[in-house]
């Protein structure tokens, strides 16, 4: 019988984390955040130099001044978060791996399994980029060729021609999507086992990556209105002003500081959706890559540091 | 035993396991090239950063941006030599490293024939592969250009389709090549062209192997950064330098030594961690091809 792997739970599998790993899930937003925070707060110089400006060109100089000096470390936080990403993702991956265990490290990391997982995420990427920019240069050299011949079939072919990289771009996109799982299932790179997994289950894939892309939009906009609303609540509760003119930081003092608990309340919500995204990102996939390795759908799968299974497990397909 | 590029692709995070102290080896060397750079050209190189820093930010002219092109391509002239003798020594350390890992004096950092071997063995591929990508390029130059003459359109096409084509050849030829170095060591002889039959029906997996190396090595560079970043950021990162454009070396010594030493030691420990991440893997697929046993 054909390994597959079931929609349902693969869907279901950020909410079973959710619900059994709450506090994980918090933690590992809460870490998102904390950079999030560092990347603003670097950015307060930036915004008092404008606020602080005489006049227009004055904010628009100290503006480029600013930017410039943030640049490094702005660029380093980036990298930081990018880090953070990476360790959630795979510590994610882990908890979905091991339902039935707690970790007292919260599954986070930074072993051989984020090397793997980093490389195959960037090399794919890369490999999936360059294989992109080659055919839109094709095209672009189709569509030149055929110009004279018409500028109306030249752009009905380029169009269709398009249409065709767009589907086949998606393609290998989902073809590639569970190298990485697979690499954190196996422990090694699994490049060439990611590769046949997906094979036969493009359909399957294609409607599981939209659905969580789907479930991803609907969480976010609850998101921020359960932050708005905590915010707008807090803001006219305390029945605060909006400044009519702000010239210095002293003028928004006041409402700065009446709104650092409401703000710091949003944390909650921020980090706990958050934290829920990175699951999100990495469960279903991982469910999909464990159930499609283990040949049945994944009703007792063990945690993962004892059950790294042998090369030759993967089964034919 | 067979050769896995996966297993390769990890060899230079082995060597930098279990031979640390060859890795502090490399980085003082790289402390030693860039303190050697720095006392050479670091006025101009500092007043050049500053330039393009400048151009980057207010916008430069054309004849500007050229001039700061012919500067800086004169200061790399200027830098080759000492490029070509350190690219050779570290390469030859690497591939030592995994090769013989019980000569492991000074860390595998030598001066001696096998350097020799490796710097005239990579200017001769380096020779090669120059040669026939300008034979490729011209070609499809020619080519494209003919097309052109017969349909503007077809020009484009001719060219793109050529040129791919032509970078396709120059990666092929290059994974063909690129035991050379492992096999100027381990065999002790100059022999540019063994690599051919070795990596015969085997350009994929070494492709796939470079290619994780690569990614590995800007995740090791990435990760380096990231870690030095409060340091550079504390003595006021390579911004810093260019406070100092038009100095004398000497004068900058005096007043940013600390950035100039965090710089150098920032940079000389990333070099000697992507030196290893890259290159390692190539001995070791050399190993693995001939069946040479793992020491």
């Amino acid at each position: 019988m054909k390994p597959s792997f079931s929609l349902n739970d693969a869907l279901a599998a950020p909410f079973v984390l959710l619900r059994r790993r709450p506090l994980y899930l918090f933690v590992w937003g809460l870490m998102m955040m904390a950079l999030v925070a560092a990347i603003y707060s670097l950015m307060i110089p930036l915004f008092a130099s404008v606020i602080g400006s005489a006049s227009r060109e004055d904010a628009v100089d100290a503006y480029m001044v600013e930017s410039l000096r943030l640049q490094a470390g702005m660029q380093g936080m980036n990298l930081l978060m990018y880090l953070v990403m990476l360790v959630t993702w795979t510590a994610a991956g882990r908890a979905t791996l091991s339902p039935h265990r707690g970790d007292r490290f919260l599954f986070l990391r930074l072993g051989m399994d984020e090397v793997r997982v980093a490389v195959t995420f960037v090399g794919v990427f890369i490999g999936w980029y360059i294989a992109l920019i080659v055919l839109v240069m094709l095209g672009v050299g189709i569509g030149a060729a055929l110009w004279s011949s018409g500028r109306a079939t030249a752009i009905g072919v380029v169009i269709a021609y398009g249409l065709g990289v767009l589907a086949l771009s998606i393609w290998g996109w989902l073809r590639v999507s569970l190298i990485a799982p697979a690499s954190l299932i196996l422990k090694r790179f699994a490049f060439a086992e990611g590769w046949a997994l997906a094979r036969g289950h493009m359909w399957k894939l294609l409607g599981l990556n939209i659905l969580v892309w789907l479930i991803y939009m609907v969480g976010l906009i609850l998101m921020y209105a359960l932050a708005g609303a905590i915010l707008v609540g807090s803001f006219f509760g305390q029945g605060l002003e909006w400044p009519a003119n702000i010239d210095s930081y002293a003028d928004i003092q006041p409402l700065v500081h009446a709104m650092i608990v409401p703000a710091l309340v949003t944390l909650v919500p921020f980090s706990i959706v958050f934290g829920w995204v990175m699951a999100l990102y990495a469960a279903p996939s991982v469910l999909a890559a464990r159930q499609l390795l283990d040949g049945v759908p994944a009703a007792a799968v063990e945690p993962i540091v004892e059950d790294a299974p042998p090369a030759d497990t993967l089964q034919p397909l | 035993m067979t050769f896995s590029a996966t297993e390769a692709a990890f060899e230079g995070f082995r060597v930098v396991r279990h031979h640390p102290l060859a890795v502090l080896f490399w980085g003082l060397a790289y402390v030693l090239f860039y303190g050697v750079i720095f006392g050479l050209f670091g006025g101009p190189l500092t007043s050049m950063m500053a330039a393009m820093m400048a151009g980057f930010t207010a916008g430069q002219s054309a004849a500007e941006i050229e001039g700061l092109g012919e500067s800086s391509a004169g200061l790399l002239w200027l830098l080759m030599p000492l490029m070509l003798i350190l690219g050779s020594v570290t390469s030859a350390a690497v591939a030592r490293a995994v090769l013989r890992p019980s000569e492991k004096a000074f860390g595998y950092l030598r001066l001696g024939g096998d350097e020799l071997r490796v710097l005239a063995v990579s200017v001769m591929l380096f020779i090669v592969i120059l040669a026939v990508s300008v034979v490729l390029f011209g070609l499809t130059g020619v080519l494209a250009e003919l097309a052109k003459s017969i349909n503007a359109g077809l020009g484009v096409l001719v060219a793109v389709l050529l040129g791919c084509v032509s970078i396709g050849v120059i990666f092929w030829l290059t994974v063909r090549l690129s035991l050379a170095v492992p096999i100027t060591v381990a065999e002790q002889r100059i022999a540019p062209f063994a690599s051919f039959p070795l990596t015969k029906g085997k350009v994929m997996p070494l492709l796939g192997m470079a290619i994780l190396a690569g990614v590995m090595s800007m995740l090791v560079s990435i990760l380096v950064t990231v870690v030095a970043w409060p340091a550079m950021d504390a003595v006021g990162g390579e911004t810093g330098l260019m406070a100092y454009a038009g100095r004398s070396t000497a004068e900058i010594l005096q007043q940013a030594a600390p950035v100039v030493v965090v710089w150098v030691l920032v940079n000389a420990l990333q070099g000697a961690l992507q030196l290893a991440v890259l290159y390692a893997p190539f001995s070791a697929a050399y190993r693995d091809l001939k069946g040479l046993p793992h020491e």
